[in-house]
């Protein structure tokens, strides 16, 4: 039984901090309605500062909010390369991935290895150990999915709506479009720079390379997500879990290496096509 | 609708479960004696030498008594953590082979007791791997620098500039381009370094090294090993010479490698993985070795084309002949 707990135990973990990642392309994509990519360059870019700053002893408390401030300015740079320069979506953020490759790797080189300075996980003494990091972990990202629904729902969270649905309308009400656009970047950038920072803490070191199909983890864990529930919720999180799920899963089959990606492609498929079926029935009734 | 969507993870959460179950229970008839997991990084030639170098030594010895769970992370970090997470919790393996730095790391962050044995990692003391009670051994890839330089020099006496090209991500090539261009400075040969960052880049970056050196020169790096083939048709037809840090790269068309031979790497972990596994040994007390490489390896038929004869040289040469 511990066996089976270890490796799901392992698959909650991830995906919570993963899920910050889906949180974040919530947030542009389905929002502000901006397929943002720079979030692969703002993940190693947490994760590189974080990384950077704990060697230096610098205390989490201090170190995380310099990180997340670090990926509102990328997202910044997303958002003024988009509005100012009317660059397209798409190339702005892989302009801002790249150049924040070359970043990343000036700040913490290819491989930073934390050498069992004290992370974020160490702060609760009994959580250090590896069975307890979920009891971090699991009310922080509680705390952060309430502080965003609850900050989706003010006035100010509403106009970001407003900007991916009309922006005509926020011209209407005399407010400018742009801010929000920018805003709502920065917002998904310094998630996703948190999340990438939070990673580190986790694994115990940083790599360049593992910033490496973040957006593919984050946009399955989004469209799984929203065959689950509809709207900002919890289901981001389970959404996040199940992609780590299935990816345990691909490596529990065991069958030839070299056939794993296409049974991950499978489940998705499995997932996906699932909850189309389900749909069809709750449909017919009404 | 919310019920029978809760109703549909909970199946999926169902079917890895029993996927965990059914993946354990079948396992349990073969009752071999060992099982080794196998992580790798990513897939190409030198790390795929290094794995089946190591199964053919425990093999040699355990035959039929040794399993293997072979897993490869493609490159991805997540991807080797979960497989970690696997083989850490997994109570019937005995002992986890990882290869390559990024295969050490995922596994070391989660394993503290069952042995890891390592190969194709540059540097593991870098990597906080050598501690006083460590359950990490195995061999290294740090190739001997200054041999590789002086047999270049050997054999290619009229180069005046070299191009070292390797990837400015992966930490142990950057170890070993500085290194590099320390020694051939020291023989005055002038040293050009191209950074490459991803495969796509790979064919404008080489032509333009090439048309700046005599010769193009790579680390033991990962992203140049994987795209060998096309890095030594870009060199044969530009006429220059390319060498390589891995041995297996002169069989895909390098001119010459004076480096490590993956599969006997592998084969030397093996070996070491048998003296933990079968004969009791304590990890700690097994000094982490780096992989012989005085041998030069040298592609015949494109020395042939450059017309280069070779001198008499201490080091031992294997001549291998391929069809390019």
């Amino acid at each position: 039984m511990l066996f089976e707990w270890l490796i799901i135990q392992g698959i909650i973990e991830r995906g919570l901090i993963f899920s910050i990642t889906v949180m974040s392309i919530y947030i542009t994509s389905r929002i502000i309605k901006f397929d943002d990519l720079s979030v692969e360059g703002s993940f190693g870019l947490g994760g590189a500062l974080a990384a950077l700053l704990l060697t230096h002893n610098i205390p989490s408390f201090v170190a995380l909010p310099l990180v997340i401030i670090a990926g509102a300015c990328a997202g910044l740079a997303t958002g003024l390369l988009h509005t100012q320069l009317k660059l397209n979506n798409l190339i702005s953020g892989i302009v801002v991935t790249t150049a924040l490759f070359s970043i990343n790797l000036k700040i913490a080189g290819s491989n930073m290895v934390l050498n069992n300075k004290l992370t974020l996980f160490d702060l609760i003494p009994f959580a250090s150990s590896n069975t307890l990091k979920i009891i971090i972990l699991f009310p922080l990202i509680s705390a952060l999915l309430l502080l965003i629904t609850w900050f989706l729902n003010t006035e100010c969270g509403f106009l970001f709506t407003a900007v991916g649905d009309n922006p005509q309308m926020l011209t209407n009400l005399g407010k400018n479009p742009t801010l929000y656009i920018i805003g709502a970047l920065m917002l998904g950038n310094a998630l996703t720079a948190f999340a990438g920072a939070l990673f580190v803490h986790y694994v115990g070191y940083f790599s360049i390379w593992s910033s490496v199909g973040i957006l593919i983890i984050a946009l399955a864990g989004l469209i799984i997500a929203e065959t689950i529930g509809y709207g900002f919720g919890f289901s981001l999180v389970v959404g996040a879990i199940l992609y780590q799920a299935i990816i345990a899963a691909t490596f529990e089959f065991n069958v030839d290496p070299e056939w794993n990606k296409l049974i991950t492609a499978l489940l998705i498929i499995l997932i996906i096509a699932c909850k189309k079926q389900f749909a069809l029935f709750t449909k017919r009734p009404s | 609708m919310h019920y029978k969507n809760s109703l549909l993870s909970l199946l999926i959460v169902l079917l890895v479960i029993t996927g965990i179950i059914i993946n354990k229970t079948t396992k349990k008839t073969t009752h071999s004696l060992i099982k080794i997991g196998i992580l790798q990084t990513a897939s190409h030639p030198a790390l795929d030498a290094a794995q089946q170098g190591f199964i053919d030594a425990v093999k040699a010895t355990l035959g039929n008594n040794v399993e293997f769970v072979i897993n490869n992370a493609q490159g991805s970090i997540i991807n080797a953590h979960a497989i970690a997470e696997r083989f850490h919790a997994d109570t019937s393996i005995n002992g986890i082979y990882a290869i390559a730095t990024p295969a050490l790391q995922a596994i070391m962050a989660i394993e503290k007791e069952k042995p890891i044995f390592i190969a194709a990692v540059s540097n593991p003391a870098q990597l906080g791997a050598i501690t006083e009670k460590t359950n990490v051994c195995g061999t290294t890839d740090m190739i001997d620098i200054p041999g590789t330089i002086a047999a270049i020099k050997q054999i290619l006496p009229d180069i005046t500039s070299v191009a070292l090209i390797y990837n400015p991500s992966e930490s142990n090539s950057v170890a070993q381009v500085t290194l590099m261009e320390k020694e051939l400075l020291h023989h005055s040969i002038k040293s050009i370094r191209v950074g490459i960052a991803t495969e796509t880049e790979i064919p404008q970056a080489i032509i333009s090294a090439l048309s700046k050196a005599d010769a193009l020169l790579a680390p033991t790096d990962n992203l140049i090993a994987s795209a060998m083939p096309i890095i030594s048709r870009l060199a044969y037809a530009a006429h220059k010479p390319l060498i390589a840090s891995h041995n297996e790269a002169v069989a895909q068309g390098a001119l010459m490698a004076r480096g490590v031979d993956y599969y006997m790497s592998g084969k030397e972990t093996g070996a070491i993985a048998l003296s933990v596994l079968h004969d009791g040994k304590k990890p700690y007390t097994i000094p982490i070795a780096p992989t012989r490489s005085d041998t030069i390896v040298i592609n015949k038929p494109l020395l042939n084309k450059f017309g280069i004869t070779i001198a008499q040289i201490s080091d031992t040469i294997i001549f291998i002949d391929t069809n390019n």
